[in-house]
């Protein structure tokens, strides 16, 4: 720690430059990482953010869900626990009633307002099953200027309802999701009085042959887009992961390279391995921590002064999880140079080598 | 006569050389007692730095034996070896080679750190003996070569070591730099009670010492 803190001290700006480096990665994956938890929100979060387990769709649906269509036949087989509800989603636009102009894409989740999929309220009141014009939304909306009690159009059946609630920010393939009860279903989509998409359980299920049985997660990869979204922004992650480690490994095996003179003097005079080698670990823990908590203040940062349409969600434990990789990676890329200096003979301090 | 701080018996170093060995020391004997100061002389080629790597607990010999303050060196592992290193000898280099990022005093507290005792006030009072009180905060890129010198021969002393090994340690300087250097070497030998063998090929510096040896094709006599 001594030889450390004092080296450190020392070449400030070289050790600067590094930590920066280091600074600029780890920021970099966590934004990306951020993004992708956000993009997968965006996609998802309707299903996500519910205590499904367990969705049934038929059998040819390739686990989409606007591509199950199920009857009330297919219903009466299929429902085994008393909790289990069914759950229609249709994709489509609707328009403020105060400007005609703006329309905005949405999906509408057909539910039963007394079952788990019903909307957990943030403001305003409940979904019920009655008969009315009143509907709870995801928060999201709220980007689009939609306020509590504004009335809005469905484009396609021209039908008005009013806002009486707001639920979290739940979406589903990156649109808001409205609140419908079977009844409101009905007056944007008829077909919903004997067709639905999906039977979903708070349970796990055993198969049943003839239909499909996914858990929600695999109904969430199956949302268009969802996947490719996500597999492209874990490769880069992946990637810069790998690209850190040889660019530090590089960058702290010259540094060593630099200091092998002086490695084998210390040597000479009675310094163990294990002194050495403790001193360099030191050094890249101690700059990479530094580098990391910067970077997670800053991403901190960052996160609450962005828009709320920006798709970007990172969580403690997430950022936490990133950070302790990250240690990992720079102990890892200093075991290059740590070979080095074991492998340093004292004697090259003697004989002199101007 | 008291016991050999440093005894060498029938050292002798050979290194492969393709299908044949090339030996560099034959058979050299060598001692030197408490309170003595001695010098190796000998062209450069001739098997000094060898012999001093053998004297420092750096290089194993090929035959013979080897004793430290009465203990063999011989057959220690190389972790034994720097421990030896580190308590029982002080080493003087070439040009110094003094850690570029330590104050002239964290150059001494850093030894004294690795032996497990921090004395600072014992670091600076060495130092100021050797006329650096002006330079305990000072990096080593600000001394001059000699100043340097006497920085490295108080980090050889700090320890309290038995024996000082000095690898030519004028080969940097000036003659009258190299001189004082050597003066102050021949100071701490006589005041501390130490034992110090020194390489060098500068003839100038030889009626400081008490002892010369010379080195010729590997083997070693005693000429003062």
């Amino acid at each position: 720690m001594f030889l450390t803190l004092k080296e450190l001290r020392y070449s400030k700006f070289k050790f600067s430059a590094l930590a920066f480096i280091i600074f600029l990665i780890v920021f970099l994956v966590l934004f990306i990482t951020g993004l992708a938890n956000g993009l997968a929100n965006d996609s998802g979060s309707a299903l996500k953010n519910t205590t499904a387990k367990t969705f049934i769709l038929q059998k040819d649906a390739d686990a989409r869900l606007n591509r199950s269509n199920l009857t009330e036949q297919d219903w009466q087989r299929l429902t085994t626990k008393t909790s289990d509800t069914r759950l229609s989603v249709n994709q489509a636009t609707i328009q403020q009633t105060a400007h005609q102009k703006a329309k905005t894409d949405i999906a509408y989740f057909v539910v039963d307002a007394n079952s788990f999929l019903a909307p957990t309220i943030t403001s305003g009141h409940q979904l019920t099953n009655q008969k009315t014009n009143q509907v709870v939304v995801s928060r999201k909306l709220q980007t689009d200027g939609y306020q509590k009690g504004d009335w809005f159009k469905d484009t396609t059946s021209g039908h008005r309802f009013q806002i009486a609630g707001f639920t979290t920010a739940t979406a589903y393939s990156h649109s808001p999701v409205i609140y419908l009860n079977a009844q409101q279903g009905l007056l944007i989509n008829p077909s919903t009085k004997t067709q639905f998409n999906a039977v979903v359980s708070d349970h796990t299920k055993s198969t049943t042959s003839g239909y499909q049985t996914l858990t929600t997660k695999q109904v969430i990869s199956a949302i268009p887009g969802y996947s490719a979204e996500q597999s492209s922004l874990y490769l880069m992650i992946g990637f810069l992961y790998v690209i850190s480690l040889f660019v530090l490994a590089i960058f702290f095996y010259i540094m060593t390279l630099q200091k092998k003179a002086d490695f084998g003097v210390l040597k000479a005079l009675g310094a163990q391995n294990r002194y050495l080698v403790n001193h360099l670990l030191t050094e890249i823990g101690l700059l990479a921590l530094i580098a990391i908590l910067i970077a997670d203040g800053a991403i901190i940062g960052i996160s609450l002064i962005m828009p709320t349409s920006m798709p970007f969600s990172l969580t403690p434990v997430v950022i936490g999880g990133t950070s302790a990789i990250f240690l990992v990676v720079a102990v890892l890329s200093a075991l290059l140079s740590l070979i080095q200096v074991t492998r340093i003979d004292p004697i090259s301090a003697i004989g002199g080598h101007a | 006569m008291s016991q050999p701080i440093l005894k060498l018996t029938n050292i002798s170093k050979t290194y492969p050389d393709g299908a044949q060995t090339n030996t560099v020391l034959h058979d050299v004997s060598f001692e030197i007692q408490t309170g003595e100061f001695a010098a190796i002389v000998g062209p450069s080629g001739t098997g000094k730095s060898t012999l001093l790597t053998i004297m420092g607990a750096l290089l194993h010999p090929t035959s013979g034996t080897i004793t430290l303050a009465g203990q063999e060196l011989t057959s220690l592992s190389a972790k034994a070896q720097t421990t030896i290193r580190l308590n029982q000898i002080g080493f003087i280099f070439q040009s110094a080679e003094l850690i570029p990022y330590l104050t002239v005093q964290d150059q001494l507290t850093l030894i004294q750190r690795l032996a497990g005792h921090v004395d600072l006030p014992k670091a600076q009072a060495i130092l100021t003996n050797l006329g650096l009180a002006h330079h305990l905060q000072h990096y080593p890129k600000i001394l001059s070569g000699g100043e340097k010198q006497r920085v490295a021969i108080a980090r050889a002393l700090i320890n309290e070591p038995p024996l000082i090994l000095a690898d030519e340690p004028t080969a940097s300087l000036d003659a009258q730099r190299g001189r004082e250097v050597v003066a102050s070497i021949k100071a701490a030998v006589h005041q501390q009670n130490r034992a110090a063998v020194m390489v060098t090929h500068d003839e100038r510096v030889l009626d400081l010492v008490d002892h010369v040896w010379q080195i010729a094709d590997g083997t070693l006599t005693q000429i003062r």
